[in-house]
């Protein structure tokens, strides 16, 4: 039963991220053999590490509010985890920016730097905003359990699709912007 | 044909994107321009959830490729998109839109959270008043006398200023009149009389009002809860688990409520002040239309005040609403998990934690009540003034004789009788609003439909227990088959155990069977016919199941075992409790039978809940018993005798069991092996240990286990 808590980080020593034919994130990794199935039977099973294609992975932050450039899941399409990157910018820069573009892509948050109208009615609030990605329009419901404080002041909202926003510091929104969201903290 | 609708590009930039099949390519147009894909060449589509964002991605010979992406906006198309394009590459065809990705509205536009029917934006509200009309129907006349009682009390507080002016003017302050004088006296009483007559018959009417609204508000009241406990009891497991048991609890309790008081408190007491308002304005206008200008000059600046102070409050009071609700819901999470605080010794934690919340609660609390304390005076004070101006004209007009003293003291209970309505009406906005989010919460629970329903001549009889699974395919939710083509036949009689790791789709199995959800796609039949054909209570009082986690109802050990067929003997019970092992334990108990079960069976340990269920699962004689890791939680001693027990139940019945300990199932005449959704091996145990498969391997690798304890 060891190894169930050892953790393999990838670095630029046992590791290589890549951009597969269809743009996706791909790993080359030198680490013990990936099991088609976790019922191999023992004695024949040789554990050694070596270099494998594991092709086509996917990527998922562990702490996203606290620490989204560090400890980096690296997951099969099951979801099974191969290992974690502990830093991206300890990677070299061309791995490192072919992870962040995943991690972009991934994470879709656009930032709202401007709330132009709050309007309530039954239980809904209906939100017109400025984001970092255009004017935004949207539904909030349960909109007090809806904004996330996650660390100082930082909010993430989520409306009634589940579409994530994000406002950095709303100490920093302008006056108007401000008293339209006071009531909902 | 048009397929779904995409968002974003492949680096998350804005874009408005439309897909549409035809005959074998899917064809995708943009602002970027058109991309063709050849539907054949996949061998895979998979629907992607990221982080407020979803694609649908496809395998083909050259690895996997992005098809479209798109915000959680059009996930829910996305969704049902990646399910056809499925169906469509695994040769079952393209299929039909899925009816349930409307999340918008068609009016307006606006998006509304999943489990909603209508647009809360756009719901009419003469509408939602209109449909509680029904419900106030069976109480017409009880309403209607209170509505009359109502009129005559206002009445009769109207006639009661008139008779003190007469009282005053032809008496108290008339000169030169005769005490003596018999007939004065009688005059004099006779007023007196009237006056606490009128009293009387105020008081009398209030009585009468209040029986009768007592009557009608009650029974409406348990009208409205026993139609929303329906509405719930009829939807599906899928409906009902969307929801927090705690908004359920409230939709039955307080929404109801909030709608009674509106229909039998708030109408009626609205009409009254509106009746009082309109009546005395009439009777000052017509008395001394300049005076009654003066007194109703501040009404207007009254309301302003009020619409500025309403405007800002509402929202505070929702904020104090929320407040006060997170104390609450604090409070509910530490009772609750009262255990794990005490054992990780973290009430120190809990109280700062709790104190948060009610330390929030009060600064709403107060902000809120300093705003209307330092408000309502100051408002008063203005109304007074309308007061003071009239007390001025008319004690001119006395002093100057135009008037006499019981006038003056008529008009002034009037202006106090006009400015009580005000104010009362001044928080009528708050309580509408309040009233309408119920209404439209509690109509969205009726209206929903049930997604499982019964057919119309569907079959109530008696079923064999045959059960046959055709190329299912099921998931919870619409982009992910937790059973995929899965084909297999259970006979009557056999008792067949499900293996497979946890996750892998051997619970839905069996939630398949109780039919509390309906296939995606193929067939499962019992006897032969389609399990949508049956009526749900029909099958289910046919099945006896035993889950891994029990759940005891508040109740003595004989309810809990009775509650699968009230109608049962004694004897019965008896017996079904010696055959799921449990009769020797609830005899050591000092109350036997009737030994009370606290809340959630804590008092009992959670091998003799689990016997229990079982002995609840027997009783009904089923001819198909469900042990879903039933035995997990017994020692290996016990566990063998209800093993032993359910061997002798399973004589002339289907029984189907999972369990993760597979010497559980060595008895079964069928293994059915599954593997991400699908069938991977069936047989017996034996035929399957010959094989050397996954099963085999499990069977060992327990083995060893066992061997190191």
């Amino acid at each position: 039963m060891n190894g169930i808590t050892e953790t393999i980080y990838f670095t630029a020593e046992n590791a290589v991220f890549y951009l597969t034919a269809g743009g996706l994130i791909g790993l080359k990794a030198f680490m013990p053999p990936v099991g088609k199935d976790d019922l191999a039977e023992d004695g024949e099973s040789d554990n050694s590490p070596l270099w494998q294609d594991l092709g086509r992975v996917f990527l998922h932050r562990a702490f996203p509010y606290d620490m989204p450039d560090k400890f980096i899941s690296v997951l099969d399409k099951d979801g099974k985890e191969y290992g974690m990157i502990k830093d991206i910018s300890a990677l070299p820069e061309e791995m490192a920016q072919i992870i962040r573009a995943e991690l972009k892509r991934k994470y879709f948050c656009p930032v709202i730097t401007k709330i132009n109208t709050v309007s309530a009615k039954f239980g809904y609030t209906y939100w017109e905003a400025d984001s970092d990605m255009g004017k935004l329009s949207f539904s909030m419901h349960d909109t007090y359990r809806n904004i996330a404080k996650v660390g100082g002041n930082r909010l993430i909202l989520t409306d009634v699709d589940g579409n994530r926003y994000e406002i950095k510091d709303y100490l920093l929104l302008d006056r108007k912007s401000f008293r339209k969201l006071e009531l909902y903290l | 044909m048009n397929l779904l609708k995409f968002n974003l590009d492949f680096n998350n930039n804005r874009i408005n994107g439309v897909g549409e099949m035809d005959g074998n390519t899917l064809c995708l147009h943009s602002e970027n321009g058109d991309i063709f894909y050849d539907m054949t060449e996949f061998t895979e589509i998979r629907y992607i959830p990221y982080f407020g964002c979803c694609a649908i991605e496809g395998t083909c010979r050259n690895g996997v490729t992005e098809i479209c992406r798109g915000d959680m906006t059009v996930s829910a198309e996305l969704q049902s998109a990646a399910k056809r394009l499925t169906s469509f590459i695994e040769g079952r065809g393209i299929g039909e839109t899925d009816p349930y990705t409307k999340r918008y509205c068609e009016k307006c536009g606006r998006r509304f959270a999943l489990g909603s029917v209508s647009c809360p934006h756009c719901v009419d509200k003469t509408v939602l008043l209109r449909r509680l009309l029904p419900f106030i129907k069976p109480y017409i006349l009880p309403i209607a006398l209170s509505l009359l009682a109502v009129f005559a009390i206002s009445a009769v507080s109207m006639i009661a200023p008139g008779i003190s002016r007469t009282l005053i003017n032809d008496y108290i302050t008339a000169k030169g009149i005769d005490t003596g004088d018999s007939k004065v006296f009688l005059g004099f009483i006779t007023l007196i009389l009237a006056m606490a007559g009128t009293g009387l018959l105020g008081t009398l009417l209030s009585v009468l009002r209040s029986t009768l609204v007592v009557k009608a508000s009650t029974g409406l009241l348990t009208d409205l809860r026993k139609t929303v406990y329906d509405a719930i009891q009829k939807l599906s497991l899928a409906g009902v688990s969307r929801r927090t048991a705690g908004e359920l609890i409230n939709r039955v309790t307080e929404d109801t409520q909030v709608l009674r008081d509106v229909l039998v408190n708030d109408l009626p007491a609205l009409i009254q002040q509106v009746i009082i308002f309109v009546a005395v304005t009439v009777i000052l206008l017509v008395m001394n239309p300049m005076l009654a200008l003066v007194i109703l000059l501040p009404v207007p600046v009254m309301l302003v005040v009020f619409r500025v102070l309403m405007k800002y409050t509402h929202r505070l009071y929702g904020a104090q609403w929320q407040a006060n609700s997170e104390g609450g819901t604090a409070l509910h999470d530490i009772f609750s998990g009262i255990r794990v605080v005490k054992v990780f010794g973290a009430e120190e934690y809990e109280k700062k934690r709790f104190e948060k919340a009610a330390r929030k609660f009060r600064d709403v609390s107060v902000r809120n009540e300093l705003i209307w304390n330092l408000t309502m005076p100051v408002a008063d004070f203005v109304l007074s003034l309308g007061n003071y101006a009239a007390i001025y004209i008319l004690g001119s007009m006395l002093l100057g004789n135009e008037i006499g003293l019981g006038d003056m003291a008529l008009v002034l209970s009037y202006v106090s009788m006009i400015y009580g309505p005000l104010r009362w009406m001044s928080s009528m906005p708050r309580r509408l609003t309040r009233a309408f989010t119920s209404m439209s919460k509690v109509f969205e629970i009726i209206d929903e439909e049930p997604e499982i329903y019964d057919k119309e001549d569907c079959i109530e009889g008696d079923i064999e227990g045959n059960i046959s699974f055709k190329n299912a395919y099921f998931g919870y939710n619409s982009y992910e088959n937790v059973l995929k083509d899965v084909s297999v036949d259970i006979n009557k009689g056999e008792m067949v155990g499900i293996v497979g790791r946890s996750g892998v789709g051997k619970s839905t199995m069996i939630n398949l069977i109780m039919r509390l959800y309906d296939l995606t796609g193929g067939t499962l039949t019992i006897d032969g016919k389609d399990i949508k054909d049956y009526s749900q209570h029909a099958l289910r009082s046919r099945i006896g199941v035993v889950l891994q986690e029990t759940y005891l109802f508040r109740g003595t050990v004989y309810d809990n075992i009775a509650y699968a067929k009230p109608d049962c003997t004694a004897e019965e019970v008896i017996n079904a409790a010696k055959l799921a092992n449990a009769h020797n334990f609830i005899m050591r108990l000092p109350d036997g039978y009737n030994t009370y079960i606290s809340e959630r069976g804590s008092s009992l340990s959670g091998g003799e809940k689990q016997r229990i269920a079982i002995a609840r699962a027997v009783l009904r004689d089923p001819k198909i018993l469900i042990l879903d890791e039933a035995t997990a939680s017994l020692d290996t001693e016990t566990e063998k005798m209800v093993q032993d027990a359910v061997q002798a139940l399973s004589q002339n019945r289907t029984t189907i069991a999972i369990a993760h300990r597979l010497s559980t199932l060595r008895n079964s005449t069928k293994l059915v092996v599954l593997e991400k959704g699908t069938v991977e091996e069936i047989g017996t145990h034996e035929e399957l240990m010959k094989s050397g498969g996954r099963y085999s391997k499990l069977v060992l690798a327990q083995r060893k286990m066992s061997k190191m304890q």
